[in-house]
């Protein structure tokens, strides 16, 4: 009754056979929290509404599939995406964190410098190609 | 003079008292473990498999005699056999993970901890039995009193597990894992309102104190009339968000143990 929790969880023992009461703690930690930002002068920055861009009503709408992102590689390509969404001459920056085991949030992509910018050329210069 | 120690041990493992109160346990936990596993060793499941077809049958029997009453002791002892060969055997050694859930294992623990107990004694076939064989005479059986030491394990086994799960959460990003939770499970990668942070952080906090508060407060009687709802309505709210099975039920079932047995009594009998 006592000796599996102490012994793992107070003496750091790995003896599978001694149980700790520690339970659920790697429940959901394959997520990712994400905010994007939006700004044309690097200062004055608008919080995105990543729901706009998912063709969903809100967050109730969007299937699961689409709302959660599972690890940085997801992000990545969601944050990339977005970069081809957003209006002309606006940088995006993003701002993700992944969980982890028995932790806080682990830092992915953070805002001090943009993630990327759309040229306000781009429609042009994909045409003259 | 006598050592205050061996007093409090004497005075700790000497409670003769209504067996109500362990009958009900007995019933709950097998009801308890039915739901946990049953379902992996039903025929159906196990029939190709001798070993496991053997294990099933075991399983069912003895929970089945436990659950009436049936040579109770016997039955207890066998079922709690059985159970920690699937938690710690089949579970752990042979990672089948089905069996090694907490729930599981902490009903697995408390059914051992019941063979200590006169639970038989109530509520089961045993007394029914014992009555008509010695009708009319003043038989110890009719009384329904044993020594009922052993909710004392039953009661530590409860505050251990409060303890030492608040202790896994006493930590200064509890909040954020309960963001991961709640963001797998219903809000998804992009936070509807920025305002539920601060809100799921006072949940963690909540939770945490309410952890230390039952593996302690449970065991002074005159907290009982709040605590005791307070825990119930906890263990409601994990098991409606989290997919935690029978352990919230499980919790809620042996509180029992901390009731006085004769209060328990008087209530079935009211009833």
């Amino acid at each position: 009754m006592l000796i599996g929790p102490v012994s793992r969880q107070f003496l750091g023992s790995t003896n599978k056979y001694l149980r700790p009461w520690r339970m659920y703690s790697g429940y959901g930690r394959n997520i990712c929290d994400v905010k994007y930002y939006l700004t044309e002068n690097n200062k004055d920055f608008v919080s995105l509404d990543p729901y706009e861009f998912m063709k969903s009503d809100d967050w109730m709408d969007t299937p699961k599939k689409i709302k959660n992102l599972r690890n940085p590689k997801q992000v990545m390509l969601k944050a990339k995406k977005m970069c081809k969404l957003i209006p002309e001459g606006q940088f995006l920056y993003v701002n993700a964190k992944c969980g982890q085991t028995r932790k806080g949030w682990k830092i992915i992509i953070d805002n001090r410098k943009p993630f990327c910018k759309r040229k306000k050329n781009d429609f042009k210069d994909t045409i003259s190609k | 003079m006598k050592l205050p120690f061996f007093a409090l041990v004497k005075r700790n493992l000497d409670i003769k008292a209504s067996t109500r109160s362990s009958a009900v346990l007995r019933i709950g936990l097998v009801f308890l473990a039915w739901s946990c596993f049953a379902d992996r060793l039903i025929v159906y499941r196990t029939f190709q498999n001798p070993d496991w077809f053997f294990l099933g049958i075991l399983f069912f029997i003895f929970s089945g005699m436990l659950c009436i009453g049936w040579r109770t002791k016997f039955s207890n002892i066998g079922f709690a056999f059985i159970l920690n060969i699937m938690v710690f055997y089949l579970g752990v050694r042979d990672k089948y993970y089905p069996f090694t859930t907490f729930p599981g294992t902490l009903i697995a623990l408390s059914i051992t901890w019941l063979c200590f107990l006169p639970s038989g004694k109530s509520f089961s076939l045993d007394k029914y039995i014992a009555k008509s064989k010695f009708k009319n005479q003043n038989n110890i059986f009719h009384r329904e009193i044993g020594q009922v030491w052993a909710l004392n394990l039953i009661k530590v086994q409860v505050a251990v597990v409060y303890f030492f799960a608040a202790i896994d959460k006493s930590y200064l990003g509890f909040n954020e894992r309960l963001e991961q939770i709640l963001q797998s499970a219903y809000f998804g990668s992009y936070l509807p309102w920025e305002g539920l942070r601060f809100i799921i952080f006072l949940i963690s906090v909540l939770t945490v104190l309410i952890l230390y508060l039952l593996t302690f407060g449970l065991f002074i009687k005159n907290w009982h009339r709040w605590l005791m709802p307070i825990g119930i309505i906890f263990h409601v709210f994990i098991y409606l968000l989290l997919p935690v099975t029978t352990f919230s039920l499980t919790m809620i079932l042996l509180y029992i143990s901390f009731l006085d047995p004769k209060d328990v009594h008087y209530f079935f009998k009211r009833i």
